[in-house]
């Protein structure tokens, strides 16, 4: 049991790095514009390429391959703490509607902010989109106070996000600025636009996020008993409940901020992990979690802007057509096997 | 381990009142009485989970309302009636949990852990059951595996609440070997029993925990003498009758 643990976990690590690799390499070579592997390659190093294939390379798929790897993996990261919260495998930062609160945050900055200012930047909007996602998080866990029923809870997060949706519907509606032409692309979801000032952002912001959830390992593995157990070996639970939810907020809030609420790679993606390793141990899940989540982000970022080429489609129908099934999956497995 | 008239309750209920013992090393402690009586809130309070409503708790030499989790984690190990639906866990990962604080920072174990894991396994005779999941447990298998989990915290105190559920009676006879071979080695145990029976043959002293919160520290045969499960369970005389042979026996 031990031995086939430990190589099943060389093995599927193994399997994640070669996948994230290939993906991204796809993620570069491929699109509208015919470039071969090897002009991108040179490109990438530095060398040759006439200027418009370089501009295509460095300035549109590079940036936005790099923040599909990065923020898949914060949303798998993001989902798998707060199913540890709430001790629900079906919580993701999608469907407690946090997403949605960040993104009428977003909204809202862009607008008011933005829209009478005229200056945007890409921390104005993260802080706009954590402070959405922490007022909705919070907003949940008082609501998961009132009533312990699981079901529920997840028809709370549901009715959350569809208010906060349709408030930025408003928005979008009433407001007229060309400064937020892009508004609607944004709210949907999607990675198009992506610049490096950005990815630079993102790689700070999900990198940090993601090293602390990491130190978070030892408390988070003591939860999975529950709480009294996790102080009985010593556990300081508030603040290490405090510490997952902010995180979780900061992660989703980066993911929204820069290309909008993303579904399910939140829930489906650290489940599949659980499936794949057997096991629940976070030192393991967490690492595997954010490889898997950004290899599912790139694959859906490709199919998403090549399916129907020239034209785009929003990130989360790719996700939500891959993703969703593999949720109802979970929902049938876990009523067989006799849970709530 | 020693409580100082110590008040016990939630929010303003005070649900326990001026309990007051000096435990010994080594001293294996069992709290009877009524269901509801607050015998849980009592074992709550002596581990930590719940703040008191007065007096004081000493653990060791030093006041527990002081220390941190940290602390009463290396002294103190406890195995509550919650039920825990861990997902994805083996036997052995819930028992292993219990070297939790003394692993490294990302709760990685050494070898003298996993060692230490299976000797309570061992113990609690759940070694075989390592890589089965919890979830497939039996509710006495899993009853088991927790105790075996508070056993691997290498306790110096052992709290238990109600450890004998869902155990058929070979495994509460053995655990009581247990409990008696633990508090040999100077680990002291305190629990609550509903079975008076085991109470009176394993403890050294009894805390009877009365319906209207005021507590009593008994020896066991203290307590046979003076009839006094009888009121503590406010049993009428023909109840007290059936029983009291029975008693006798055990506590001997």
């Amino acid at each position: 049991m031990e031995e086939t643990r430990k190589i099943r976990r060389i093995v599927i690590f193994t399997a994640l790095v070669i996948l994230s690799l290939l993906a991204f390499t796809l993620n570069v070579c491929i699109g509208n514009v015919d470039i071969s592997p090897a002009q991108v390659l040179g490109i990438v190093f530095g060398r040759s390429g006439d200027l418009a294939s370089s501009t295509i390379v460095m300035d549109i798929r590079l940036p936005r391959a790099l923040m599909a790897f990065v923020l898949g993996g914060g949303l798998a990261v993001s989902g798998f703490l707060l199913q540890t919260y709430f001790s629900n495998p079906i919580a993701g930062p999608y469907i407690l509607g946090i997403s949605s609160g960040a993104k009428m945050m977003v909204a809202l900055a862009l607008i008011f902010i933005v829209g009478s200012t005229g200056r945007s930047s890409s921390l104005l909007l993260v802080l706009a989109a954590f402070i959405g996602a922490i007022i909705t998080t919070f907003f949940i866990i008082l609501i998961s106070r009132v009533v312990q029923n699981m079901a529920v809870l997840l028809a709370a997060g549901i009715m959350v996000g569809y208010i906060c949706s349709a408030v930025t519907d408003f928005l979008i509606a009433f407001a007229d600025d060309s400064d937020i032409v892009n508004l609607h692309s944004w709210s949907q979801g999607s990675f198009s636009g992506i610049d490096m000032g950005s990815v630079r952002y993102g790689f700070v912001i999900v990198g940090v996020s993601v090293i602390l959830v990491m130190l978070l390992s030892k408390p988070l593995d003591a939860l999975r008993l529950s709480e009294t157990y996790a102080r009985s070996v010593g556990i300081n639970v508030k603040a290490s409940r405090m510490a997952v939810i902010l995180l979780s907020s900061v992660l989703s809030a980066c993911v929204t901020a820069f290309v909008g609420p993303i579904s399910f790679i939140g829930i489906a993606v650290p489940f599949l992990m659980r499936e794949l390793l057997v096991t629940s141990k976070p030192i393991v899940l967490i690492p595997a979690s954010f490889l898997a989540g950004s290899v599912f982000c790139l694959f859906s970022d490709l199919l998403a802007r090549q399916m129907f080429a020239p034209t785009e489609l929003n990130i989360s129908a790719v996700t939500s057509l891959f993703g969703a099934p593999i949720v109802i999956y979970m929902i049938i497995r876990r009523h067989s096997r006799n849970e709530a | 381990m020693k409580l100082e008239k110590v008040s016990a309750g939630y929010g303003q209920r005070v649900v326990v009142r001026d309990a007051s013992i000096d435990i010994q090393k080594g001293e294996i402690i069992c709290l009877i009485g009524p269901n509801g009586g607050g015998k849980s809130t009592l074992l709550k309070s002596i581990n930590g989970t719940l703040g008191i409503k007065g007096g004081n708790i000493f653990l060791g030499k030093r006041d527990l309302s002081q220390l941190s989790a940290k602390e009463i984690a290396k002294e103190l190990s406890i195995v509550t009636t919650e039920r825990i639906r861990p997902q994805l866990m083996t036997c052995k990962d819930i028992v292993m949990s219990g070297r939790l604080p003394f692993s490294g920072g990302f709760g990685r174990y050494g070898r003298e852990d996993e060692e230490i894991a299976h000797r309570s396994m061992e113990t609690m005779k759940v070694d075989k059951l390592a890589d089965t999941s919890y979830e497939s447990l039996s509710d006495g298998q899993k009853q088991r595996t927790l105790i075996a989990r508070a056993i691997c915290q290498s306790p110096r105190v052992l709290v238990m609440d109600e450890p004998t559920s869902y155990m058929d009676i070979k495994h509460r006879l053995e655990l009581m070997e247990v409990v008696r071979q633990m508090a040999a080695s100077e680990v002291t145990v305190i629990m609550s029993l509903h079975e008076i029976e085991l109470a009176l043959g394993v403890a050294d002293r009894l805390l009877l925990v009365y319906d209207d919160g005021h507590v009593l520290v008994k020896t066991p045969a203290e307590v046979i003498e003076n009839s006094m499960i009888q009121e503590l369970y406010g049993l009428d005389d023909a109840m007290y009758q059936k029983i009291e042979g029975t008693l006798t026996l055990w506590s001997r």
